[in-house]
């Protein structure tokens, strides 16, 4: 068996066991978490971040005459992603509506896990534009952190994303909409 | 060779400054995104003392990853080396009737020839990266790791895509181009049986995998097909899920100067009623991990920040290195693979050091091309000249005469060696011309009272 013959070359070959490394200081370090920065980080990462104070708001700046799709709470969309089957049939979708848990100040990136997501695990991805939504509150520093936070995974699928998906494969020039999102879209609601 | 690839490659001056350049500028994206994290070295220390304790306890991690991933629903297979790597690949195909894959980017699959061996067992594979894409329409290799279509220009871009994709013919604009990519890789996501996809980091305490990409095509890829084939070197593991904190941090910011990818993708659990694959691959890492000295190497995180601030690199492109993985790290990596069909890549540096500069996981990068250098060399795998002109030196330095006359000789040889081009360094500038005294005079001059 492959299996036994790896780990046999493994246990032979690997050094006497050196200690895990204490991670107390960088997770202890003092950061602060505003939504300043984390609204200052999503602009440089080619997302928009917004506030409201009810999913109301956030409704009426959806654009009309759109398949939305959402799965936030009070905000229904055009496009029910739990009436949906088979996720290939959300390749229509222009703009999914997901709620986030928390977001992260040092790079933009907002955590999404599968019970956010409904049924789909590919409907953040496959739709032309992504909203996301979560508190103004559920903000933390960095991705220490965010891991802090996150704790033992309690859900098949989760994702950091930060901002819309973008290239530079070509000469280096910066494009954003490569396969997913064409543009992010981060409202906190107070 | 390197230095006749290399050759080649310059032999295109606008194209090679071009290319130095724009790596550079992502040198220096890198460089501002490392200052804004006062941790930063912290941070690469962490890194460096996780990768160590992981490999000196890599058997137990591989047992632990792979327990708890078969518990989360995950069927975990291993491969000794490429060739059971693509066999296990292609047998899960196989058995379910695939014939279309779309794949994400995987260096791995790239050493093991996935793409030839699918293909010729009739497995359309189509690359999904879109300069992996590119690459693949033109039937090359990738020539960087991160940006896998660096070598080319955009309107060599605009003529692949004319010629695969019917674009029209003069288009040039990147915008235009990613665009008719989009539209067309779309196509194959909605249509592909399966979705094989890299891994870059695999967790032993949660068994669970993640992946990053900017473009989201593992994730079109792996969230649309009902299966997905996710293949991984087995030094990939980190122990616990918290350290994901540290390597997240690093990657990014190292790789393109972006705080972090896009899409970090935590795969855990296949969706409910769909299937999941992890391969495990040794294909010479154990073997690598038994050198003391190259051990290290194995810490590498692909973030390829010491391609884009290697001097030698970034003037002679990925292509004239003769591995796939080319830049510094994959010129330690390539000997262990084959030391004779590898033994000149150790060689494509100045040692400068800057790789193990920039290096997030801390590898010793120039050293060990050093240490590389030396086994080359014992080997016998330098040719005839330079063992021949190192005895020269050796006698002409044992001899204070001859020393003297040559050191007189050579004031003489400098403006000869100019004009007549004599080495390649005369090739593309001239030697500095000697100072008027030897050494040796201005010390008896300073000597006099």
């Amino acid at each position: 068996m492959s299996r036994d013959r790896i780990l046999q070359a493994v246990r032979a070959a690997q050094p006497e066991a050196l200690p895990m490394p204490d991670m107390a200081e960088l997770r202890g370090m003092a950061r602060e978490a505003s939504a300043e920065a984390f609204a200052a980080t999503l602009a440089l990462i080619g997302a928009e971040c917004r506030r409201a104070a009810s999913p109301g708001e956030i409704a009426a700046a959806l654009p009309a005459g759109q398949v939305i799709a959402s799965t936030v709470p009070g905000l229904p969309g055009t496009l029910d992603p739990f009436a949906v089957s088979d996720p290939h049939d959300l390749r229509g979708v222009d703009t999914a509506v997901v709620p986030g848990r928390f977001g992260v100040c040092e790079n933009g990136a907002v955590w999404l896990d599968e019970g956010a997501l409904g049924p789909h695990r590919v409907l953040p991805f496959i739709a032309q534009h992504l909203v996301l939504v979560l508190p103004a509150r559920e903000l933390v520093a960095s991705m220490h952190d965010a891991y802090a936070r996150l704790g033992a995974p309690d859900t098949g699928f989760g994702v950091f994303i930060a901002g819309p998906s973008k290239t530079a494969d070509i000469e280096q020039c910066l494009v954003i909409g490569a396969h997913g999102a064409r543009s992010c879209t981060v409202w906190l609601l107070d | 060779m390197h230095p006749a690839a290399a050759r080649e490659f310059l032999s295109d001056p606008a194209r090679a400054a071009w290319h130095d350049q724009t790596l550079w500028m992502v040198r220096v994206k890198r460089d501002r995104m490392a200052a804004r994290v006062p941790e930063w070295e912290q941070l690469r220390e962490a890194a460096s003392r996780i990768k160590e304790h992981t490999l000196s306890r890599l058997a137990e991690y591989l047992e632990e990853f792979s327990a708890r991933a078969e518990a989360n629903g995950v069927r975990v297979h291993w491969a000794a080396d490429a060739e059971e790597h693509n066999r296990i690949v292609h047998g899960i195909l196989a058995a379910r009737g695939v014939t279309r894959m779309v794949k994400s980017k995987s260096m791995l699959t790239e050493e093991c020839h996935l793409n030839p061996y699918l293909e010729a067992r009739g497995i359309e594979v189509v690359d999904t990266d879109l300069g992996e894409r590119i690459v693949q329409f033109k039937n090359e290799p990738p020539s960087h790791i991160v940006m896998p279509a660096i070598h080319l220009k955009r309107a060599e871009v605009g003529a692949v895509f004319h010629e695969h994709l019917g674009t029209p013919a003069g288009m040039e604009d990147a915008q235009e181009l990613a665009e008719a990519a989009r539209q067309h890789l779309r196509g194959h996501f909605l249509g592909a049986q399966a979705a094989l996809t890299g891994v870059n980091f695999a967790i032993a305490e949660t068994g669970g995998f993640v992946v990053c990409t900017n473009e989201g095509n593992a994730d079109m890829g792996a969230h649309l097909a009902p299966v997905h084939i996710a293949c991984m070197g087995i030094e990939k593991l980190i122990p616990k899920a918290e350290h994901l904190g540290v390597f997240l941090r690093l990657l990014a910011r190292s790789a393109t100067g972006q705080p972090s990818t896009v899409f970090s993708s935590h795969f855990l659990k296949p969706r409910p009623g769909r299937e999941t694959h992890l391969v495990l691959v040794d294909n010479g890492r154990s073997r690598q991990l038994a050198r003391a000295d190259f051990r290290k190497s194995l810490a590498c995180i692909r973030c390829a920040a010491c391609f884009n601030t290697c001097p030698v690199y970034r003037r002679s492109g990925g292509h004239s290195y003769s591995w796939l993985i080319s830049g510094p790290i994959g010129s330690i990596l390539a000997p262990n693979v084959d030391k004779k069909a590898h033994s000149d890549m150790p060689f494509a540096s100045t040692l400068c050091g800057s790789c193990t500069a920039v290096c997030p996981v801390k590898i010793d990068i120039h050293a060990q091309l050093l240490k590389w250098r030396q086994e080359v060399v014992a080997a016998g795998g330098s040719g005839r000249a330079k063992p021949l002109l190192m005895r020269l030196t050796a006698f002409v330095l044992r001899r204070p005469a001859l020393y003297r006359l040559g050191g007189a000789l050579m004031r003489l040889a400098g403006p000869l060696a100019n004009l007549l081009r004599l080495d390649p360094w005369t090739r593309h500038r001239d030697l500095p011309p000697p100072p008027a005294r030897t050494f040796h005079q201005s010390l008896r001059d300073k000597s006099k009272p």
